[in-house]
């Protein structure tokens, strides 16, 4: 068992192998190895509870194959139920699946925020994301004309 | 760093946890130092996470997305996130590679934004040659005949032979191509700065024909690449359609509308979701499923119709329950009623009055057969072989027929206030008459029961019959836009609409008393010297069948039927002619039981139908030759 406490100093004990899906954990724990010492993490334990034994990604895995290949925004009904949270959380969660190095949690954030951006126009886009349009109002020709133009030839 | 290969370089002290790789620190900011926590996430996130995001989707949501601030467009539009277009054109479907003279940015906005490029109007078409989208308007201006090019402008294009590199427009038939004015004008100002050297010139023209044809061999592709893209869009629209027209009927279906929806379906041919197929929710571009606010939305039209749908169900239920009950009384009707001259109600009555028909069609579940569906048709009938041994129905019928007979009574009260109690209604003065319009018949209890007329659903009422014939309102007789509905699970049904049938004298002026008639029975009957007006029944006469001679016209031989029908009847002086003793055995006399006769023509003798043939036989000389009959008066056709 590991014993893992929040920032917010609540703790929580889970099965190695569950918190192991955290790259990060793993190589934590194998650094230090057997320790009562607790590791300060976020909760990330019903996500990893419920993908406990499936494959993790190999570290040396090539992921050159994968960049030549289309990329689907499928995500399984689990964890689409799982991700559905407002967009706050759903940053942190991806944040912290960054940082914690839990792949399958990122793609899985990434992909429902693409989802989100898909087939969306501009105002739609800035509406959800809170993005300020800070363009001057001239003709839409202009700037598409100047966005046409790779910015590091201007 | 690449996250997606996660070694021990990453790893962090745990005495440190709070100190986050130097990349979350490389962000992208819109909020131009507004201070907010919430606003515009997606820009506060570290790049590489970004580009995770971003290599999810297609170049035309990256275009989009960096037209939403200047600060998104600078981070996109740089050459150093050329590798996000690459990885975005790969998610896009047989995207033709990026060609030498567009950028990113501009290969995605030739592609797949349709606008026109000069004017920003719609209905552009995409002119791949000259790397543009062109509206109609635009084209004019922008695009210029060969045929119509001013030689000596673009002489020196026309020198070297450069028209067919322009970058042209190819327009219909007999238009031919369009060159692109642009591209003429920056051609032409190339060649005039190079026209003494003719080295350059030449070095000029080969890139310009290698160019060309790089182009256009693109640019085919690319007009392939859009035929392909516009047939997996429709495809991918109409798939999407389906499947949110298929999610309301699964709703639909959720909601407990699975037998309407399945029926639906059935009977019309297509899924209820189809009727509301033209809603904005369901005919949207958008491939995404329907929401729950757009459920909401469409859902009171999809109620309507199931609604309608239920009624229709329910309707066609209680038709069929009510057409096998129409099937089970008239079997009754003509094995048992009319052979035996039974009093019993209408299948109008049955279905209106309150008793066991009715209840038993308001109490039996709609989706539950009636018990008189006879699936075997052995002639079996639900009302001669299993009702008439239910004391509830015996005594159902008693009831009704004694209101019958009250009202018949009433009728007769109203026209003869004299009447004293109900054995009046069998005397043979007592007559009464349809007042449906072309009818008029003359009728006697118990018949003016099973009269069609008196329980026809349409019934339209004769214009001739006077005011004082017509007995509604008569007292006791309810309204008739209050009976006749059958209420089943809360549903109401016009049971009589679909029968097509109405119960006994609805409406109160189907019957009346027949004034005429009574008075020329009664005349008859006061000349009689063996009858009594006021006693003598209808039943005795037709027992009799007396004779009825008439003797102001002659006419000998008339029966109480014929009687009614005799012309002038009221000023004719008609009497019975009681046979003497030889008709009486004659065997055509009273006391055989037939009432309908054959009068010869020749001779004016009544005779048995049967005895017809044999009396023109023997009597006026009738012989059959080659298959027809022929009266042979003179002899002339051989014996």
């Amino acid at each position: 068992m590991v014993t893992l406490v929040t920032s917010d100093n609540e703790k929580f004990n889970a099965e190695k192998e569950v918190v192991e899906r955290s790259v990060l954990i793993k190589n934590m724990l194998e650094d230090v190895g057997e320790s009562d010492q607790p590791i300060p993490l976020p909760m990330f334990l019903e996500y990893c509870e419920h993908h406990r034994g499936e494959p993790l990604p190999a570290p040396d895995a090539d992921t050159s194959q994968d960049d030549t290949r289309k990329r689907t925004t499928d995500i399984s009904e689990w964890d689409q139920k799982f991700i559905t949270v407002d967009q706050e959380m759903l940053f942190e969660i991806i944040l912290a699946a960054n940082y914690l190095d839990i792949k399958s949690l990122l793609d899985v954030g990434c992909k429902t925020v693409a989802n989100m951006i898909k087939g969306k126009t501009p105002e739609e886009i800035r509406k959800l994301f809170n993005i300020v349009n800070d363009f001057t109002p001239r003709r839409r020709c202009a700037q598409i004309k100047k966005e046409n133009e790779w910015a590091e030839d201007r | 760093m690449d996250y997606t290969s996660p070694n021990k370089k990453r790893r962090i002290s745990y005495d440190t946890p709070s100190v986050a790789p130097e990349k979350r620190r490389r962000v992208v900011s819109t909020t131009r130092g507004r201070k907010s926590t919430k606003a515009a996430m997606i820009l506060e996130i570290p790049l590489e996470i970004v580009h995770e995001i971003l290599s999810y989707l297609e170049p035309y949501d990256i275009l989009r997305l960096a037209r939403t601030s200047k600060n998104v467009r600078r981070l996109l539009t740089s050459r150093t996130s050329g590798f996000m277009w690459r990885r975005a054109r790969l998610n896009a479907d047989n995207v033709p590679p990026l060609p030498a003279d567009l950028s990113e940015p501009a290969y995605a906005n030739l592609l797949f934004y349709t606008n026109c490029s000069f004017c920003e109007g719609r209905g552009a078409r995409p002119i791949w040659e000259c790397r543009v989208r062109c509206c109609k308007k635009c084209f004019q201006n922008k695009f210029i005949p060969e045929m119509s090019l001013s030689t000596s402008y673009y002489s020196l294009l026309h020198k070297h032979r450069l028209m067919s590199v322009i970058p042209k427009a190819n327009t219909e038939f007999r238009r031919g191509a369009h060159l692109y004015i642009e591209a003429l004008d920056q051609y032409n100002a190339e060649l005039s700065s190079i026209e003494d050297d003719v080295e350059a010139i030449e070095q000029w023209i080969s890139h310009k024909i290698e160019q060309y044809n790089t182009t256009k061999n693109h640019s085919r592709d690319c007009a392939a690449w859009e035929i392909g893209r516009k047939d997996r869009q429709t495809m991918e629209r109409w798939n999407a359609r389906q499947d949110r027209i298929k999610w309301i009927d699964e709703r639909a279906t959720g909601e407990g509308w699975g037998v309407e929806v399945q029926s639906f379906r059935s009977l019309r041919g297509f899924p209820v979701g189809k009727w509301v197929s033209n809603h904005a929710s369901i005919n949207r571009k958008a491939k995404s499923a329907l929401t729950d606010v757009e459920w909401a939305k469409i859902k009171p039209m999809i109620l309507q119709s199931l609604h309608s749908q239920r009624e229709t169900l329910t309707r066609e239920a209680m038709r069929r329950r009510l057409h096998l009950l129409q099937e089970a009384f008239d079997q009754h009707y003509s094995q048992t009623l009319l052979l035996h001259n039974i009093v019993f109600p209408s299948l109008g009555d049955l279905v209106t009055t309150d008793g066991p028909i009715k209840r038993l069609i308001e109490e039996t579940p709609l989706d539950r057969t009636p018990p008189w569906f006879n699936p075997i048709s052995d002639n079996t009938s639900f009302f001669s072989e299993i009702f008439p041994y239910s004391p509830v129905f015996s005594e159902f019928i008693r009831k009704w027929r004694f209101e019958k007979e009250m009202e018949l009574f009433r009728i007769l009260c109203k026209a003869v206030p004299t009447t004293s109690d109900g054995s009046a209604l069998c005397l043979a003065t007592t007559v009464f008459k349809c007042n449906a319009s072309g009818c008029g018949e003359a009728l006697y209890y118990p018949e003016v029961f099973w009269h069609s007329c008196a329980t026809a659903y349409d019934f339209t009422p004769d214009v001739a019959a006077s005011a004082s014939d017509l007995t509604w309102p008569l007292e006791g007789i309810s309204d008739s836009s209050l009976v006749g509905t059958i209420h089943v699970a809360g549903d109401t049904f016009d049971g009589c609409k679909m029968l097509k049938t109405k119960w006994w004298n609805a409406g109160g002026n189907r019957i009346s008393f027949h004034h005429r008639a009574s008075d020329i029975a009664r005349r008859l009957l006061d000349n009689d010297t063996h009858l009594d007006a006021s006693k003598t029944t209808i039943q005795q006469i037709r027992t009799w069948n007396p004779i009825i001679c008439c003797k102001t016209c002659s006419w000998r031989r008339l029966y109480w039927t014929d009687l009614l029908r005799h012309e002038d009847v009221e000023i004719h002086d008609c009497v019975i002619q009681w046979p003497t003793s030889d008709q009486q055995t004659d065997g055509f006399g009273l006391s055989n039981s037939w009432v309908y006769a054959s009068r010869c023509g020749f001779c004016d003798i009544l005779l048995h139908p049967n005895a017809l043939y044999a009396h023109l036989l023997s009597q006026h000389r009738c012989s059959k030759l080659d298959g027809y009959w022929y009266m042979d008066f003179h002899n002339r056709l051989p014996v």
